[in-house]
């Protein structure tokens, strides 16, 4: 009997230190999403691909691109595409104009964040030179004139329709603000 | 109302000689020096009956709890225009209804049962780590705790419903850190269920019980236990995110800071859809157990049932996508998320055949028990076909987010898990409290439930299909009539459990008279080998292989030999 | 009884949809891709119903030939090879055969190209912003039902408007016939637009850019809702289409793009007291009396306007709040400083408040930073 429970015993460790492993594992495998969702996206196409390319440009289907802009809440500033509607060549090249106007009178740094609609033609553009690659700090009531460069890769399809570029300005501090104004209520109803 | 425990009670005269002849737990019974008395023997308990007991009796109160949530839910919405609650309390109740029947309710309860059972369907004298045990069941009502105290923090409860989505989450206030914090705590509490079921099975099995011949019931546990210890800590691990992304500055979910909000949905529903499997594949394990039983006939196609519930867990790591229909995935994705759900429905599919191949030709009996396992395979079904029209992803477009939705979970989880969950309650009642519980109030709880169920659920299927969405606190005019039928049926609903409780009490209490060892006279498993009621120590010498053997040819697992044939 | 009472609602609901709709189905499709959506919906159910009969009849057929109360014994078998292969291969046929129109139809609703028209749907906590990106001009579409109508906390609401909760005050406006591609995207929270008959539903997240499409069959009017839980006010923004014949689309466009025009000269109108004040009043409902009520009072966390410290101060204190927000109350630096100035006017000069005062935007303008 005793011989029984002691075996058992040891056994019943090592099954729940294998269990725990997997466990760590698992709780691992959860945060190596993060990275694992980038490098898949870039394996579908979906987000954006930073490397520059040097294709010769040659003359290939005529496509049309939207450049769409958004403020996100609570950031005090206006973006406009001053090119709103362009025509471009598959293998070519194409330069957008953005408008960013700073509505406020202290120093705001923001970031732009890019989106393609359809998803799929992130396979097929790419971004040369984007001021959406660093972080942009305006001067109070500052208004600046910022560009991309896009290149056609020479394979784009014809049957892609017309590709939507959508950047969505935020603020450098993030969610930030919601948080504090969260705090502060907290600290607020605590008085 | 004084009828005599022998009308009431199917057991054969027979099986009493059986019983006695095997009652291991004849001198177990005396053996309660061991157990200490009062409040310390539930604060310290080690033992698995009375932890199952208190994961029990915590789930049912949680379930109550929950329960009133919904009710304050389907008062708001039995007419149009805001009547009692603000909005934002409104979205507060739909998300502490969720959690708290999700992992309140439902997976608590589970876990109950398995403390309860497994040891005594598998021989085996106890769960395997005893303390943790302990502490795997009193982590959760601090938990429950946390949830309750959110409502009263500034700000409200988590509002972001049960799934939590950024950045809505991140917006909120304090009490959704509550939140967080109390799935932290029921993340762990299930784990270490999950790793001491595990092992209680894999290792502390009766002699001659190889895996491929454990109850069916012992079977799901495994898989299910399985399944948490893969996914929980994916939930913590997207919780803790998105409480770092609240207070600590980083960007996972904000895609100002290159994060994405969609690779939440992505974190949470590779928790979240096995998660549903975690909910459902116990209570096929129960049905597993009752339908046989009350069919006197052995389960059809055991082997397969395995394989299906296996296959069903694998497949369910591959389906999450389906939850995401209308992000905006490209093509590819949506098709191959279609596909796979489809796929999910062959081995679903398997296991409801294999139930009513069960039935067919059988001696079946309706006690409580069967009925709550007939109805649990009635609305299963159901709840099972409306899956398959959200699987067509272009379908789904239509209906996701709306109340078709809503209909439909709630077919898989209340008539699926909470069915089954009442079914194992009569069925096992007996050999807890060791007396009968009333057929009669029984059988009036099953058919109120079932009845007040679908008048309250299924109007929400064509809510969905005219385009009402899900967790809205109010709605267009022409969604009245069914809001109403569901209200009512809500509220008809919730008093029916009020009998199931009285029910239980009244058993407790001596029920309608002490119950043989072997009540049905159909069950076949270990745990009707010991005593009724269970005492405290069960199997404390491992049941022996004849034993085993005997019910193992009674399940159809082994073939008899001739000379067991002439005893 | 409730056989009348469902009549009645069906009849009660004629017009408040554009169509006669059965409660118990779909909404009536009114593009392509709703129509496949509801065939390819009323196949799966035929296959289901055959399905469920089957089952349902083996099983009842069962329970009533199979019990002991008539005598049946059991037998006791316990498998059967052939028979259960046969259930795991014929379902998983059915299934491949509904998954080729349903692939088909994934295909289709992901196809956005070829768009004859383009606009920029994005999702506000809690109001629709619509950009028409071929004109270039853009609006709010806000929730037209009045806050008394919804709020019934107390006896002596007004009556429900048929549209009650689906109606706004500036639609959709779409040509008929035109292929519509729906840019989707969000400002605060993720929200999701849907409208159910023409059989789209995509997200809106904040930072990414979605797109759908649809063509609208016939003139008429079609309403949907958000259908993404997106905080207090998720059940209030719904979602008007406006379907018009080409020719009346591009007196529409004229026309919006004039106002268009005429609104950017906003700044420099000189407003008159009424006039800011009825311009206010508006601004307040639709943005403010979610939080502060109509009637100025607020409600549980969100403290009364009526006679307090701010809207009864110095207007500095009252411009610096709403533009830069406190605890729970967001910033509104989004309105333009017509609408900033006007509401703060009203909420000056109403529920009892009397300062007189009167803000120009100019002043709002200054006041930003």
């Amino acid at each position: 009997m005793t011989s029984l429970a002691l075996q058992r015993q040891q056994g019943n460790r090592r099954t729940a230190r294998r269990l725990l492993l997997a466990v760590l594992a698992m709780l691992g495998f959860s945060f190596a999403m993060v990275p694992f969702y980038n490098v898949f996206c870039r394996v579908m196409g979906i987000q954006q691909d930073r490397t520059a390319v040097a294709d010769a440009p040659v003359a290939g289907w005529q496509q049309q691109v939207l450049f769409d802009s958004n403020v996100a809440a609570g950031v005090p500033m206006q973006i406009r595409a001053l090119d709103a509607r362009r025509e471009g060549h598959a293998g070519g090249l194409m330069k957008a104009r953005f408008e960013l106007r700073n509505l406020a009178d202290t120093p705001l740094g923001v970031r732009a964040v890019p989106s393609y609609a359809p998803l799929s033609a992130v396979r097929y553009v790419e971004k040369v030179q984007c001021f959406c690659f660093d972080a942009i700090h305006l001067a109070p009531r500052e208004v600046r004139e910022v560009t991309v460069v896009l290149v056609f890769k020479s394979d784009l399809p014809a049957t892609l329709g017309p590709i939507t570029l959508s950047y969505t300005v935020f603020g450098l501090d993030g969610g930030k603000q919601q948080t504090t104004a969260t705090a502060q209520s907290i600290a607020k109803a605590a008085t | 109302m004084t009828t005599t425990t022998d009308a009431l009670n199917p057991a054969h005269p027979i099986d009493h000689g059986h019983g006695a002849d095997h009652g291991h737990g004849g001198h177990d019974a005396h053996d309660h020096h061991h157990a200490p008395a009062g409040w310390r023997r539930w604060v310290y308990a080690t033992n698995h009956k009375d932890i199952g007991t208190m994961y029990l009796w915590f789930a049912f109160s949680m379930f109550l709890l929950g329960g009133t949530f919904a009710l304050g839910i389907r008062a708001e919405l039995f007419s149009p225009g805001m009547q009692f609650w603000q909005p934002e309390f409104f979205n507060q109740l739909t998300t502490l209804h969720g959690v708290i029947m999700v992992f309140g309710a439902i997976m608590p309860a589970f876990t109950g049962l398995m403390n309860w059972m497994i040891p005594l369907m598998i021989g085996a004298p106890d769960m395997a780590f005893a303390r943790m045990n302990n502490w795997s069941f009193w982590l959760l009502p601090p938990a429950a705790m946390l949830l309750i105290i959110s409502l009263f923090v500034p700000g409200g409860g988590p509002g972001a419903g049960w799934t939590f989505y950024p950045p809505l989450s991140v917006q909120l206030g304090a009490g959704m850190d509550f939140g967080i914090f109390a799935i932290h705590l029921m993340g762990l509490s299930s784990i270490m269920g999950s790793i001491n079921i595990v092992t209680t099975i894999l290792n502390m099995r009766a002699p001659g019980m190889t895996l491929l011949k454990m109850p069916m019931f012992a079977w799901t546990s495994l898989v299910t236990a399985y399944l948490l210890i893969a996914v929980a800590p994916v939930l913590a691990g997207a919780v803790t995110m998105l409480l770092t992304d609240r207070h600590f500055g980083t960007h996972f979910f904000n895609a100002a800071g290159g994060g994405d909000p969609i690779l939440f949905q992505h974190v949470f529903w590779f928790f979240g859809h096995p998660e549903v499997y975690i909910m459902a594949l116990p209570a096929f394990g129960v049905v597993s157990q009752i339908l046989p039983t009350f069919s006197r006939k052995p389960l059809f196609g055991y082997v397969s049932m395995v394989y299906a519930v296996c296959a069903i867990a694998i497949l369910s790591f591959m389906v999450w996508g389906h939850h995401m229909f209308a992000v905006g995935f490209p093509a590819t994705a949506q098709l191959f998320y279609m596909f796979m759900t489809m796929l999910i429905a062959v081995p679903t599919g398997v296991k409801v055949f294999n139930w009513i191949s069960t039935m067919w030709q059988g001696s079946m009996t309706f006690e409580t028990p069967m009925l709550f396992a007939i109805g649990f395979l009635c609305l299963f079904t159901i709840g099972g076909m409306s899956g398959l029209v959200l699987s067509l992803a272009p379908v789904d477009i239509q209906l996701h987010g709306t109340y078709y939705v809503v209909a439909h979970f709630h077919y898989v989880l209340v008539a699926g898990a909470l069915f089954s969950l009442f079914g194992a309650t009569y069925y096992w009642l007996p050999k807890w409290t060791g007396n009968m519980y009333s057929e009669r109030m029984g059988k009036l709880h099953f058919w109120w439930s079932m009845i007040a169920f679908n008048i309250t659920f299924f109007p929400m299927h064509f809510l969905g299909l005219a385009g009402m969405p899900r967790r809205i606190p109010d709605y267009a005019l022409q969604f009245t009539t069914f809001n109403e039928v569901a209200s009512v049926g809500a509220f008809l609903f919730g008093f029916a459990q009020i009998l199931f409780l009285y029910n239980v009490i009244h058993t407790i209490r001596g029920g309608v008279g002490p119950s043989p060892q072997r009540p049905w006279d159909g069950a076949t498993t270990l745990e009707w080998d010991v005593a009724c009621p269970a005492p405290h120590h069960t199997w404390t010498e491992p049941p022996s292989l004849a034993l085993v053997r005997e019910g193992l040819i009674a399940q159809g697992l082994e073939e008899s030999t001739h000379v067991e044939e002439l005893k | 009884m409730q056989l009348r009472r469902l009549c009645a609602m069906a009849a009660a609901c004629t017009p408040s949809f554009a169509l006669a709709e059965s409660p118990y189905t779909f909404q009536t499709p009114q593009s392509p891709i709703a129509s496949h959506i509801n065939d390819l919906h009323t196949w799966i159910m035929l296959i289901i119903v055959v399905v469920f009969v089957v089952v349902f009849g083996l099983m009842f057929y069962s329970i009533f030939k199979h019990r002991r109360s008539v005598g049946h014994q059991a037998r006791h078998f316990h498998e059967n090879t052939a028979v259960e292969v046969a259930w795991t291969i014929i379902p998983a046929l059915i299934l491949a055969v509904m998954a080729f129109p349903a692939a088909r139809l994934v295909l289709a609703q992901k196809n956005t190209t070829n768009a004859d028209i383009t606009i920029k749907a994005t999702g506000y906590q809690w109001l629709w912003g619509y950009d028409y990106m071929d004109y270039g001009f853009g609006y709010k579409s806000r929730l037209a039902t009045p806050r008394a109508q919804i709020e019934n906390y107390k006896d002596g609401a007004p009556p429900k408007s048929p549209l009650y909760l689906l109606e706004v005050d500036e639609p959709l406006v779409v040509p008929v016939g035109k292929r519509v591609r729906i840019l989707t995207t969000a400002n605060d929270v993720i929200h999701s637009w849907y409208v159910p008959a023409l059989g789209v539903k995509q997200d809106a997240i904040p930072g990414f850019i979605r797109d759908t499409w649809f063509t609208a069959e016939h003139i008429g009017t079609y309403r949907g809702q958000c259908t993404e839980l997106c905080g207090r006010d998720h059940g209030y923004m719904p979602i008007v289409v406006k379907v018009v014949s080409d020719a009346d689309f591009k007196t529409w466009v004229t026309a919006q793009q004039a106002k268009a025009k005429a609104a950017q000269d906003d700044p420099n109108k000189k407003w008159t007291k009424d006039e800011l004040l009825a311009r206010g009043k508006q601004v307040f409902e639709s943005n403010c009396a979610a939080c502060h009520k109509v009637d100025g009072k607020g409600g549980g966390p969100f403290p009364a306007l009526a006679g307090s410290k701010i809207a009864t101060g110095p207007k500095e204190g009252h411009i610096h709040i709403v533009l830069t927000g406190k605890n729970a109350m967001p910033s509104w630096a989004g309105l333009s400083d017509v609408e900033v100035a006007s509401v703060i006017t009203y909420e000056r000069n109403s529920f009892g408040n009397h300062t007189g005062d009167f803000v120009l935007p100019a002043e709002v303008k200054a006041a930003r930073k």
